[in-house]
């Protein structure tokens, strides 16, 4: 079970918008697609969906071509959409329908997603009296309210203040606890971190990096170090063969070859006596290789 | 199916409940009834001008008055025969040398008129001078009734015949207009009110599939739509629900019209001697039925492409330009054709199927239509409404996700064999 995507590429006029493009979501979980603006996220998404044809390539779930009336899936587009003057309860009702729950079934779970999502007092109002982010937890309700097998998530955080966005978080990870396919677009790498196992990053339709997310960044190393003191280190730092990253209000970041170069900064600060906050040798962080690697193509 | 239903179902409460369309549904049904009672009104103003009259003669009201030079003798001694031949009409016998004068009058006073009298071998004839041919001064064929009549009657007591034969000769006959086949000229005014009407109800809920396309585009709820059902769903149950409320809407203005034709529509009512029977029958309704659907399917599948190509609602004006040009000309064709109901023209405008909707059922209310001209109608009429349906949806799923300038027809074919 599960989505395989094989060598799909798409052109719009002479522009090769999507490039021979392959991952393969084969267990539940979520799935990192990431690429700057342009790179072809959305078209990639429009082709799992079915509503842009591949020129080229094979998309497959459990094994047959992906076709609206065979895939239950969800779909929260990145530019999102409700219809404004029509009650939020009406409209749910109605996307419900069309994906095929009967009424019943379908009160059922718009009232079980209402409570979840916090937003039952706004069941009888229409969508353009409701706040944006509102607006947004009414959108998610939509695209998962039919409990589809794969739910596609187009930067489903954007726009979100921290207490929704957490709110958005617990949702995604119910949506893994009860077994579902998840591809989630983001720009947001702190929370592609949080939950994808695997990633692909493109960048002008090319993937220029793709697999397990951890197996990424193990293969970059322990290359990252970050210092939090007052005290200047560029001096030693550079003597020790580090370059150095970011300086930021709370201390520095560097580049490191070696982690034995990494302690022997750490016991020279010792030995001045400079108060030290934090000491941490680290992995590249995937805001770190998604610039590195975007960086490059561009 | 049942997607297609829901679309329907959702599209026609939706539209149904927006206030825009309840008020200019009430509005319609009001001009409807207004338009029923326009025949009391009539009725009621020219009773009141009879009447008026008939009191007027007594209190001596004015008759029009018109000026007699009577070149050629021809009431020479007995111009009281003139005068007494019209009640409705003032004769004043004036001098060859008072023309010019006469002439400045008629000029300044549009309801004055004169009359040059002369005899040619025998016969009377006249020179009519007025203002204006649309001036309120006595007709031609009116005041040569009036004066043939008073010549008669000179020439024979002339000859010494009894006045009650005089008298006879003298009356004036009336009659009235009984029309036995359709071409009436109430059947040409219900043919005016069908094609109106259709053109209406065909141009403004098409209009209104185009507008509510265009909406969901720029409300972006389209692609969450269209990742729901098929794109063909959404065409067909979208026009589907938006031409049921129309023919609701069309079936409530036929019955208001009807309770205003049997309650409110006087029975005798007649214009210029001639019976107005609006020349409506049960199967003239069912023809407007059936022409309103098919009609729509044709016009209703080509404003979903032209919403589909817009991505702001504002923009939908232009991007229906083309549907808008091709069904008022179709309009003006049947419009100008219903005139002449049996004309080559007219049977044209009902085959053709852009003006078919508007041309035939109107044919049928004021002319008697053959068989075969009704069936080739409709069945090419349904043929194009298919084949429109057919290249609407193959547009439509190209263009419902492209969002920015307006599309090209050269574009939206592009995009549909790319996609």
């Amino acid at each position: 079970m599960g989505l395989k995507v094989e060598n799909a590429s798409k052109r719009f006029g002479g522009k090769t918008v999507v490039d021979n493009l392959s991952f393969e979501l084969d267990k539940p979980g979520v799935f990192g697609l990431l690429g700057t603006n342009g790179a072809g996220k959305t078209t990639t998404i429009r082709m799992i969906l079915g509503i842009l044809e591949k020129d080229s390539g094979n998309i497959t779930w459990n094994g047959k071509p992906v076709k609206r009336e065979d895939v239950r899936f969800g779909y929260l587009p990145e530019e999102r959409g409700l219809y404004p003057q029509i009650k939020v309860r009406d409209q749910l009702l109605y996307f419900a329908k069309l994906r095929g729950l009967s009424r019943e079934k379908a009160l059922k779970n718009i009232d079980y997603w209402m409570k979840r999502l916090n937003v039952t007092k706004y069941y009888d109002m229409r969508a353009e009296q409701l706040s944006k982010g509102n607006q947004q937890k009414i959108q998610l309700i939509l695209s998962i309210l039919h409990d589809p097998d794969l739910v596609v998530l187009d930067e489903p955080l954007s726009g979100l203040d921290p207490v929704n966005a957490d709110l958005f978080k617990s949702v995604i990870l119910e949506l893994v606890e009860k077994g579902k396919y998840i591809v989630m677009s983001s720009h947001q790498m702190t929370s592609v971190e949080e939950y994808c196992r695997d990633i692909l990053l493109l960048v002008d339709g090319k993937t220029v990096l793709s697999g397990n997310l951890r197996e990424i960044k193990h293969s970059y190393g322990r290359n990252n170090l970050f210092i939090g003191c007052d005290y200047d280190i560029i001096p030693k730092a550079t003597e020790l063969g580090m370059t150095l990253v970011n300086r930021t209000a709370s201390g520095f970041e560097l580049h490191i070859k070696s982690e034995e170069s990494a302690y022997s900064l750490l016991k020279y600060l010792l030995d001045q006596g400079v108060a030290i906050d934090k000491f941490e040798i680290r992995e590249p962080t995937l805001h770190e290789i998604f610039v590195e690697k975007a960086g490059e193509r561009k | 199916m049942k997607r297609i239903l829901t679309v329907l179902g959702f599209t026609f409460r939706e539209q149904a409940r927006k206030k825009s369309f309840i008020i200019s549904t009430v509005i319609t049904y009001l001009l409807i009834i207004l338009v029923m009672c326009i025949p009391n009104i009539v009725n009621a103003f020219s009773n009141s001008s009879d009447s008026g009259s008939t009191s007027g003669e007594k209190k001596g009201i004015e008759k029009r008055d018109v000026y007699v030079i009577d070149v050629g003798g021809v009431f020479s001694g007995s111009t009281d025969i003139l005068s007494s031949a019209s009640d409705k009409l003032n004769f004043i016998f004036k001098e060859p040398s008072e023309k010019s004068a006469l002439i400045n009058k008629i000029k300044d006073n549009g309801d004055l008129s004169l009359i040059e009298l002369t005899l040619n071998n025998g016969v009377p004839s006249f020179n009519l001078y007025v203002k204006s041919v649309m001036s309120n001064a006595s007709s031609g064929d009116e005041l040569v009734s009036v004066v043939r009549r008073a010549y008669n009657t000179k020439v024979l007591k002339e000859a010494g015949v009894a006045s009650q034969v005089t008298d006879k000769v003298a009356a004036d006959i009336s009659y009235s207009s009984i029309p036995v086949g359709k071409g009436t000229i109430g059947g040409m005014f219900g043919s005016f009110a069908v094609t109106i009407l259709l053109f209406f109800a065909i141009y403004m809920f098409g209009y209104w599939v185009a507008m509510s396309i265009a909406s969901e585009k720029t409300s972006r709820v389209m692609e969450v739509l269209i990742t729901s059902t098929k794109p063909s769903h959404i065409v067909i149950g979208k026009s589907l629900g938006m031409g049921l409320l129309g023919l609701c809407d069309m079936l409530g203005l036929i019955i208001v019209a009807a309770i205003g034709y049997f309650f409110v529509y006087p029975k005798d009512f007649a214009l210029g001697g001639m019976s107005i029977n609006l020349g409506f029958s049960p199967m003239a309704v069912i023809m407007m039925i059936v022409y309103f659907i098919f009609g729509f399917a044709l016009y209703a599948m080509f404003n979903a492409v032209c919403g589909a190509t817009v991505s702001k609602a504002e923009d939908i004006q232009q991007a229906v330009m083309p549907i808008s040009i091709i069904s008022i000309a179709s309009f003006y064709f049947a419009y100008m054709t219903s005139m002449s109901p049996e004309s080559p023209a007219a049977i044209a405008a009902s085959l053709i199927p852009f003006s078919a909707p508007f041309s035939m059922p109107s044919r049928m209310v004021s002319a008697n239509v053959p068989a075969w001209q009704i069936i080739l109608s409709l069945l090419l009429l349904a043929a194009s409404a298919v084949l429109m349906c057919w290249i609407s949806i193959k547009l439509y799923s190209s263009a419902v996700l492209h969002y920015g300038k307006r599309l090209k027809i050269s574009e939206l074919v592009r995009m549909s064999k790319s996609k």
